[in-house]
């Protein structure tokens, strides 16, 4: 009778102890669900992604995550898009950094802090620059998870700059002394070996090299600022060294792809890109020459900003409680420490929270790719994207007069008054 | 079946069964008008957002919103009015259906009658997906909608005046600019090499069709496909183009990244997918044109430039209309092949009308913006068509 009783009274404690943690979290899941996972991420994932839903699923029994490749990143907003219009929503969705701020301002995104508040997650062990992309202006919440962050770094032949004794520029005034150090020609004055290539298919790629120096895009007084003194005087710059043969601005269809072929190929010294392709490099480059990554030259205010880019996971705000719940769970899951580790291993993105950065997987990261370390020295200077809405045209309108300058030999100063004259028409229209 | 039929069949006036259509024809009348009218009524207050039930239109929302987080079903009432109003255009078609059917029903033939019935599914589904998108363009180019937002407000001419008198003016005149540009380049191309084609093929030997079926063959190939392998051949340090131009100690140009070239690297797919079809088409036509006049014509001395030009030309003419205006209107609308090779640029040298309404759409989201442009270029688009159909009825002869 006592064993009964004891039974009993330990089978009504936990039955005690369920229900008061259930309580303590609304959001807890207790059933079963099956819960869609829209990405973006290529076939050379999908394995990887295969076996962690699966991994998910052994440690969240109650979850079953379906991980759906919809496209690329612009088709996989066009498909949510749809989605949300047409009320038949997945759980969890990428979505890339660009569109984020359009998503939060529409309502369209779960407000996560109710979550983070039952699941205990401290809001600042987010990389502070991702945080702030995951945070909606108007009301200071988060709506999304970081989830695969990139930036741009400088890749470098590091087998060159040992042999030739070059220095990899940290400040922006070194620039010059290393182009014309680094850059070699051939007899009949055709550049043999860029000391730089500029990435100039991307807004991201060239905005903080500006920025960085004090230009303003759009000046507090909403005009535009990028015909400045100050920036016709770093665009003179550059163009100086591409007139010269030092280097040159990658721009146009397949301007990326060939850029990376110069660097495998050893026609070009250092190049400006994405982290995220550090695992691509790495297998294309083979062992035929060292490499390695530094973060932008420092401006001589000393600020040596570059911008965020890739992706986080938002819960659409049409998902059913249920939904949402475990959609959540799974989110957190795969954006923490160790998840997001994982994936800097397979990829080269990079962990988006401060805990990541330490521990055995970490070392064993580092191990594997010495590359990251520096890049993750420097991940507070990795800067949230403008997310005003129209930002967006007005770089590009920038993008297409740099192109113009660099490349098609357009005068500098005429070319940014033009250029400052459209921005401002289309800020005079919002 | 059989009762229904003999109630509609051959109309005979002055008879019962005439009498029983008329009275079932008021009944679809008056049922398709009320139906009609509730789905304006639910139009009004949901899509041009009328005022006066703004209240009521919110509760329904709400009750939907609440049903999608929390599983709580809505009332009747709730639900009744969220989908009415959700489905409004639905209701309107379906209203005007019945009093189309009332019509028919009225005063045609029992055949007749049939033969509306059967395209009656048609009709809705044109209506509905073909029809209906056109005429909610322009209440959303007078919108602030950006595809996400469930409010939105009427801004009134905002979105013109932004079009033609702000700084979308000169993204649009560069657009159909290029767009022009592009589809003279592509018209002139297809039907003269088509046409040339067509001539040279003209022949039914083995050789001559497996000639024929080679180059109408990348008509068959996905349009994306194709684009990415000429992006590759296309390439500018790495290209095949440019690397059989330097065995004749040519320098090609970075084709697709170099504002001058880029469209010509565009319509270079565009050429080689087209051809094929214009020739095929040419060739059917040719097969049709009577052995006779060839005949007599060589018995008065002509030469088979005179055939060509006095014979096979003019009665060449209405398919060249026809392939004119088909290619004509699907070069206008490109974009599958400028998305994927250039995505507009560079510089924009490449932006098409439907790349630019796409990108206003999808990447600043500024549907109401694009909504705009889409309705001036299908003004633009339908001009040109009639002025084409006009000019054509005049000049060309379709009596062989």
């Amino acid at each position: 009778m006592k064993k009964l009783t004891a039974l009993f009274l330990a089978l009504l404690m936990v039955l005690t102890v369920s229900a008061a943690f259930a309580d303590e979290n609304p959001y807890a899941v207790t059933e079963p669900i099956t819960i869609e996972w829209w990405h973006s991420n290529e076939d050379q994932y999908t394995d990887f992604i295969q076996e962690l839903a699966a991994q998910f699923h052994e440690e969240y029994p109650l979850i079953t995550v379906e991980p759906v490749y919809i496209g690329s990143g612009t088709v996989l907003a066009e498909k949510l898009i749809a989605a949300i219009q047409g009320d038949a929503v997945p759980a969890v969705s990428q979505v890339n950094v660009s569109y984020l701020a359009e998503y939060f301002d529409s309502g369209v995104c779960t407000d996560l802090e109710p979550y983070f508040e039952a699941y205990g997650i401290d809001k600042n062990d987010f990389v502070v620059g991702y945080r702030k992309t995951a945070t909606r202006e108007a009301d200071g919440h988060m709506y999304s998870l970081p989830f695969l962050a990139s930036t741009q770094v400088i890749y470098y032949n590091k087998t060159v700059v040992k042999d030739e004794g070059l220095t990899i520029p940290t400040k922006w005034e070194d620039m010059d002394a290393f182009m014309k150090a680094a850059t070699k020609f051939n007899d009949d004055g055709t550049t043999a070996r860029w000391a730089f290539v500029f990435g100039g298919w991307g807004t991201n790629y060239f905005e903080t090299l500006f920025t960085n120096y004090g230009v303003e895009v759009i000046k507090e007084d909403g005009t535009c600022g990028l015909a400045d003194p100050i920036s016709i005087e770093i665009t003179n710059q550059i163009k100086e060294w591409i007139d010269a043969g030092y280097a040159y601005w990658a721009y146009g269809s397949g301007s990326s792809g060939n850029m990376r072929q110069h660097f495998w190929d050893g026609e070009a010294v250092c190049v400006t890109h994405t982290c995220s392709l550090i695992t691509t490099y790495r297998d294309k480059i083979a062992g035929a020459f060292e490499f390695d990554i530094a973060g932008f030259p420092a401006a001589p205010t000393g600020l040596a900003y570059t911008l965020l880019s890739g992706n986080h996971l938002v819960i659409p705000k049409k998902a059913s409680q249920a939904q949402k719940n475990a959609g959540f769970v799974f989110a957190n899951w795969v954006t923490s420490g160790e998840g997001s580790l994982r994936w800097a291993e397979v990829s080269g993105y990079m962990p988006g929270r401060y805990s990541a950065m330490q521990g055995e997987a970490y070392e064993a990261l580092i191990e594997k790719t010495p590359a990251y370390e520096g890049l993750f020295a420097n991940v507070d200077n990795i800067q949230p994207q403008d997310s005003r809405t129209y930002y967006a045209s007005c770089t590009n309108e920038w993008m297409k007069s740099l192109a113009l300058i660099f490349c098609e030999g357009a005068p500098v100063e005429e070319t940014l008054k033009e250029c400052a004259e459209t921005i401002n028409e289309i800020l005079e229209d919002l | 079946m059989s009762v229904f039929a003999n109630q509609i069949s051959p109309v005979k006036k002055g008879t019962g069964t005439e009498n029983g259509h008329k009275q079932l024809s008021v009944v679809f009348y008056v049922i398709g008008a009320l139906i009609a009218l509730y789905g304006v009524f639910c139009y009004l207050i949901g899509d041009l957002q009328w005022s006066a039930f703004a209240d009521r239109v919110a509760t329904y929302k709400n009750a939907y919103n609440r049903f999608l987080e929390t599983g709580k079903a809505m009332t009747f009432a709730e639900g009744f009015g969220y989908y009415t109003i959700k489905f409004s255009v639905v209701i309107i078609l379906l209203g005007l259906l019945l009093i189309l059917n009332g019509n028919m029903m009225h005063g045609q033939r029992w055949a007749r009658y049939k033969d509306f019935i059967c395209v009656m599914p048609a009709l809705f589904c044109l209506a509905l997906f073909v029809y209906y998108p056109l005429l909610d363009l322009v209440r959303i180019s007078f919108t602030n909608w950006n595809l996400l937002k469930e409010d939105y407000k009427f801004v009134g001419i905002k979105n013109y005046k932004w079009l033609f008198d702000g700084s979308g003016w000169k993204n649009l005149k560069n657009t159909l600019i290029v767009t022009l540009r592009y589809t003279f380049w592509e018209v002139l191309f297809s039907l003269a090499g088509g046409l040339l084609l067509a001539l040279l093929f003209n022949r039914m030997t083995r050789y001559f069709n497996a000639l024929r079926a080679l180059t109408f063959m990348p008509k068959y190939i996905a349009t994306a496909t194709s684009a990415i392998i000429f992006v590759w051949m296309l390439n500018g340090p790495h290209g095949f183009i440019n690397w059989v131009l330097s065995l004749f100690k040519i320098v090609g140009p970075d084709w697709l990244a170099d504002a001058k070239y880029a469209l010509s690297g565009v319509l270079m797919l565009t050429f080689w997918r087209s051809v094929g079809y214009a020739m095929m088409i040419y060739l059917s036509a040719m097969k049709g044109i009577p052995q006779d006049y060839y005949e007599a014509a060589s018995i008065d001395g002509a030469d088979g430039v005179h055939c060509f030009r006095f014979i096979t030309l003019p009665m060449l003419a209405p398919t060249t209309l026809f392939l004119l205006v088909t290619t004509f209107i699907s070069s206008m609308k490109v974009f599958q092949s400028v998305d994927v090779m250039t995505s507009g640029g560079p510089h924009d040298a490449t932006m098409v009308m439907v790349q630019w309404v796409y990108n206003l759409s999808f990447k600043d989201f500024r549907i109401d913006r694009a909504a705009s442009a889409s309705l001036v270029f299908f003004i633009i688009l339908l001009g040109f068509t009639v002025l084409t159909m006009r000019y054509s009825n005049k000049s060309v002869n379709y009596d062989q």
